[in-house]
């Protein structure tokens, strides 16, 4: 698996030399910074902030992220020809996907680390944060967030137009999103209980958020993220059929 | 290249109606396997499947002929198969590590983890338990939520604590039979065949923390008849089945329904055939008695008493010469020298102005002091909270008490105790006589508790308070008598269970406008204006070359 | 180096290369030649493991490109018809990136090496987007040099760029010969004929011809033609008389002269000299013609194309 190492360093590279990644960072930023401020603003002689406060706004916020970090990735590569010579060089068709999705969730992880140090903010200034809280909620919204990335994969694996692949992956990442609101389509409670689980939300929201680390929930992610990967795999090795 | 990215192609679109005709027909399929039958979405969604399909079929003819005329079948086939098979593993792996329920509680304050009580109230259910919980589908995230800590408990119990789970809207006639509403939990105890027994059933009122609203729940069913309080009526006593205005029938009821086993008994009885108080007496209720107690009978409470029991007096002021706990009486002098309390033949006049008491002789509960007692009296946001005395004897704390004592309830500083019973009894006539009457403040409620034996005695100067006409009138009555009650048989002290630290309220932040301004400066313009000025330097330096 | 076997590559029901084989030696630059749909494209995707043959089988340097693909593809250097670039790399991050992909150890001393021969080493620290076209193709080519491959596999290299650039791709490829294989696929015959030693003709997924382009000429083209201009001729009508002149086998009435074909082997301009002066005509102009791949190309895929009517 040598070429997963160059893949992802060529892609980690691709990252910090594009003024269009520091574009989204300074965004992700942005609203990761706006929702932790005003969650402190809120706790002020209340309550202890809250640590989850940045990975509650991420559930929401990787709908969006997530496909503007992975659409370029292999639609791209189809556009400019790239790809062409990728599939030629000596490295597995899993080695290209592997190292681009794991360059993609690095991205996210650099960029989650720095929000994860505003805990030390919170520390410091006498906030009180629930460190095991913090701890829960991060391990969950990196599994989530990787899990996003590797949905928007899907989809820039499966057609050439960024646009197409960045639509198509936010409106997936939504459906998958909506768990705890799944009962205003559905009226059976049991079947909610069932699509709920099938949702990201559902593996967040009343776990990892609140600071409970659940094996099933690391699984579910874990699971996704190769299911996803596998599709992705599948469908970058159609091109040398179709 | 790059300026033509953003602009769609045909193909592009022909794609993209390909793949929503794909997702359209899956969950059109999904969403009639799971119906069973062809509901009004399930055609939405067959209709709009359709128009993907012809739209495939008029963008990008030649890709939609080659797709159904089996080129890619083969190759496809195959590649589709392994995904399913993968995702099918994937399921499997998770069902198996869903069933384990492997869960770890990060939070410092280990907010999702049962205590050690809790175990403790576990290990003696005496017979299976079944939490069943009301959640319609809007309610699903709370339901999830709640699930974490119900099925820690089905965990802990080794099964023997189970959940059911009922949907109102789909079942509103089991909800109507326990008179459930959305999202509320209910517990009760299964026979040996696994039926509910339908007498067992409690409402759990979720206050704060789960784990506390649902073991005190527990809890309180397992003490179901443990607590009983046993009424004297052998000296001209209020009664319980008295159900007009004087009589106690609320009270009784009252407390059955919290558990209690109410009981009415002879106590001259019991002394004429010299038996004592049996020990099942978790309290012993003097409402109102109308004879002065005998020395035998003084013996027997006393007895009682130490054996660590508990009496609840409630006495009326006496306009006659002969009567219940007159100052001198035996019994009164058995208070005062065994309790360091006791009642004086005085009746507590209010002066206080701007109250609504109907009469100064209707004393309200002006000063409180903190016990179990008016745990729920004069609360600071209820203005109905406070306790009313209509007629009630000034109480006598003694100073240096053979045993701890205590003031429950207090008159104003304003208030004095009229002494001069005759005329007010006779002709409704007091007046503050300098020197005979006592000036307030004047205990109304006093309580005393003898540390060695736990034996408790609760005095309150007034019996109507807790009649069927005056428990409700205003509300603290009510609160009184339980908080009494409560004290005195340390009722909710036995049910309530060691804390977790999670109990402890919560730190409250300090933070100064300045200090925050300067986090929002780091956090919102710093570190993203840093970023966007390490690209720009990137872009330009690079470019540049 | 390069066998190729009954090779055949079907998609679904149309068949795109049909049972072709051919081989390479060391050392040999071999074109491929064909109009647009021939399966040129098709039959380097499958050489260099792109994609796998529907039947037939090929080695490249001893290893089934099927069974042994990655071998295979270690050992090739390709150049797709589109030269794949990556705009926001420099010249030297987007060689480095392919010598390591291609497990070239201590890659820098071959990208130097490689860069330099494209003459790009001044320009290695540039973004590839700032590039022009003709150094775009050259870095292309680069990309493809830097592991070494023993075979390089170059599609249509030559397109879409200037004249002089086209000069010196050609100059290129030519120069790889001395220590690689080179399958070369192009439209443009004269190309063909210029770099390549050997060259095999597609059409429609078949070899319709094989061999240098000499024999190739030879064997199509056996006579010579020759082109002349006439003066003084008034109203009369010269072709009858020009095919009258002993060896001619056909004449073509061009725009300002005709175009004489010869019998094989004969030199025929003596006597035209000698039959128009006869005449009373001024010759002009006389010149032999070089009969080009692109005529022979025209030929064979008419005849061809004849054929498949007549079955």
């Amino acid at each position: 698996m040598n070429g997963v190492g160059v893949i992802f360093w060529r892609e980690m590279r691709g990252y910090f030399t594009s003024p269009y990644a520091y574009l989204i960072a300074a965004a992700f930023l942005l609203l990761a910074g706006f929702f932790f401020v005003s969650n402190l603003w809120l706790s002020v002689e209340q309550t202890p902030a809250d640590p989850a406060a940045i990975p509650e706004f991420l559930s929401f916020g990787m709908i969006f992220f997530a496909p503007l970090l992975t659409m370029r990735m292999l639609a791209e590569e189809t556009r400019e020809g790239t790809m062409e010579l990728l599939l030629t060089a000596p490295v597995s068709d899993s080695a290209i996907i592997i190292g681009k999705f794991l360059s993609a969730w690095g991205f996210y992880t650099i960029l989650l680390g720095i929000t994860a140090s505003y805990q030390i903010i919170l520390v410091n200034i006498g906030a009180f944060p629930d460190l095991g809280k913090a701890v829960a909620a991060y391990i969950g919204i990196w599994l989530y967030g990787g899990a996003c990335l590797s949905v928007g994969l899907v989809y820039s694996a499966l057609t050439d137009s960024q646009i197409v692949a960045g639509f198509l992956s936010m409106a997936t990442l939504f459906l998958l999103y909506l768990g705890d609101n799944i009962g205003l389509i559905v009226a059976d409670v049991e079947l909610a209980r069932l699509l709920r689980t099938l949702t990201l939300q559902g593996h967040f929201s009343t776990s990892f958020a609140v600071g409970i680390f659940r094996a099933e929930d690391v699984v579910f992610f874990a699971g996704l993220i190769t299911a996803m990967l596998f599709i992705a795999i599948r469908i970058v090795e159609s091109r040398r059929w179709r | 290249m790059r300026d033509d990215s953003i602009i769609l192609t045909r193909s592009d679109i022909g794609q993209f109606a390909s793949i929503a005709f794909a997702l359209f027909a899956l969950i059109a399929a999904l969403s009639y396997f799971y119906a069973g039958e062809v509901r009004p979405h399930t055609l939405v969604l067959i209709a709009l499947a359709a128009l993907s399909l012809i739209a495939w079929a008029l963008i990008t003819p030649s890709e939609f002929v080659g797709f159904f005329t089996g080129r890619q079948a083969r190759r496809g086939t195959v590649a589709v198969f392994s995904s399913v098979l993968v995702i099918g593993i994937i399921s499997m792996a998770y069902l198996y590590v869903e069933r384990q329920v492997i869960a770890y509680d990060l939070t410092e304050t280990r907010e999702f983890t049962l205590s050690d009580s809790t175990a403790r109230i576990i290990e003696r259910l005496p017979r299976d338990l079944r939490i069943i919980g009301f959640y319609s589908a809007e309610n699903i995230a709370v339901r999830e939520m709640d699930d974490q800590f119900w099925r820690q408990y089905e965990v802990l119990s080794a099964g023997r604590i189970q959940r059911i789970y009922i949907d109102p809207v789909e079942q509103p006639a089991v909800a109507e039979t326990y008179g459930a509403q959305d999202g509320d939990i209910f517990i009760a105890f299964v026979d040996d065949n696994g039926e509910i027994i339908p007498q067992s059933i409690s409402y759990v009122p979720m206050i704060d923390k789960h784990e506390r609203d649902m073991s005190l729940a527990i809890n309180r069913l397992l003490q179901e008849g443990s607590f009983a309080a046993f009424f004297d009526i052998s000296h001209g006593q209020r009664s319980l089945r008295d159900t007009s205005s004087g009589g106690l029938s609320i009270a009784g009821e009252l407390l059955g329904l919290n558990g209690w086993r109410v009981v009415e008994f002879d106590l001259q009885e019991l002394v004429a055939n010299d038996q004592p108080i049996p020990d099942e007496a978790s309290v012993v209720v003097l409402s109102r008695p109308r004879q002065p107690f005998a020395p035998a009978t003084i013996d027997a409470i006393d007895d009682y008493l130490r054996r660590g029991g508990s009496l609840f007096i409630m006495a009326d002021p006496v306009f006659a010469d002969s009567g219940f706990l007159l100052e001198d009486s035996a019994f009164n002098t058995y208070l005062w020298e065994s309790w360091g309390i006791r009642a004086l033949d005085a009746v507590v006049v209010e002066l206080l102005p701007g109250l609504d008491n109907p009469s100064p002789l209707d004393v309200v509960s002006i000063q409180i002091f903190d016990s179990p007692i008016t745990a729920n009296v004069n609360l600071p946001d209820e203005p109905d909270s406070y306790a009313m005395f209509r007629l009630a004897r000034a109480l006598e704390i003694s100073n240096t008490p053979p045993v701890n004592n205590g003031r429950a309830v207090l008159s104003s500083n304003m208030s004095y105790a009229e002494t001069d019973l005759v005329a007010l009894g006779l002709r409704d006539e007091y007046d503050f006589d300098e020197g005979e009457d006592l000036p307030g403040p004047h205990t109304l409620v006093g309580f005393a508790v003898d540390a060695e034996t736990n034996g408790r005695i609760v005095l309150v100067g007034d019996s109507d308070f807790a009649t069927d006409g005056q428990i409700g009138a205003p509300p603290g009555n009510a609160q009184l008598f339980f908080g009494s009650l409560n004290w005195l048989t340390e009722f909710e002290e036995r049910i309530t269970f060691g804390f977790q630290p999670s109990a402890i309220a919560p730190p409250t932040i300090f933070i100064s406008p300045s200090q925050l301004d300067q986090v929002s400066f780091f956090v919102i313009f710093l570190v993203p204006g840093l970023v966007l000025l390490l690209g720009a330097g990137m872009w330009f330096y690079r470019s540049r070359r | 180096m390069i066998e190729v076997k009954e090779l055949t590559k079907r998609y679904g029901n149309k068949t795109a290369v049909d049972r072709i084989s051919f081989s390479a030696g060391a050392g040999e630059i071999l074109g491929i030649l064909g109009p647009n749909g021939a399966g040129k494209t098709s039959t380097m995707r499958m050489l260099t493991g792109f994609m796998p043959p529907t039947d037939g089988s090929a080695t490249l340097d001893g290893f089934d490109i099927v069974a042994d693909s990655m071998e295979v593809r270690r050992r090739v250097g390709y150049m797709p018809e589109r030269v794949p670039l990556y705009p926001d790399m420099t010249v030297e991050e987007y060689v480095r990136f392919w010598a390591k992909l291609r497990g070239v150890r201590r890659p820098q001393k071959s990208i130097e090496a490689v860069l330099d021969r494209v003459q790009l080493l001044d320009r290695r620290r540039s973004l590839v987007r700032s590039l022009s076209k003709g150094l775009k193709q050259r870095l292309g080519l680069a990309q493809t040099l830097v592991h070494n491959p023993k075979v390089i596999i170059l599609d249509e290299p030559t397109i879409g760029i200037d004249p002089q650039q086209v000069i010196e791709v050609r100059a290129a490829v030519r120069d790889l010969a001395h220590n690689h294989t080179v399958l070369f696929s192009t439209h443009i015959l004269s190309e063909a004929e210029q770099v390549c030693d050997r060259v095999i003709i597609l059409n429609q997924g078949r070899i319709v011809a094989e061999g240098t382009p000499a024999e190739l000429r030879q064997k199509l083209y056996p006579g010579d033609s020759v082109f002349v201009q006439i003066g003084g001729v008034g109203h009369a009508k010269p072709e009858k008389t020009l095919r009258g002149i002993n060896g001619v086998k056909q004449v073509q009435k061009l725009a300002g002269g005709y175009a004489l074909e010869a019998v094989a082997g004969r030199d025929i301009r003596a006597d035209v000299v000698k039959r128009i002066q006869q005449a009373g005509w001024t010759l002009l102009e006389l010149r032999p013609v070089a009969v080009t791949l692109e005529d022979i190309f025209l030929k064979i895929v008419s005849r061809e194309d004849a054929e498949e009517q007549a079955e």
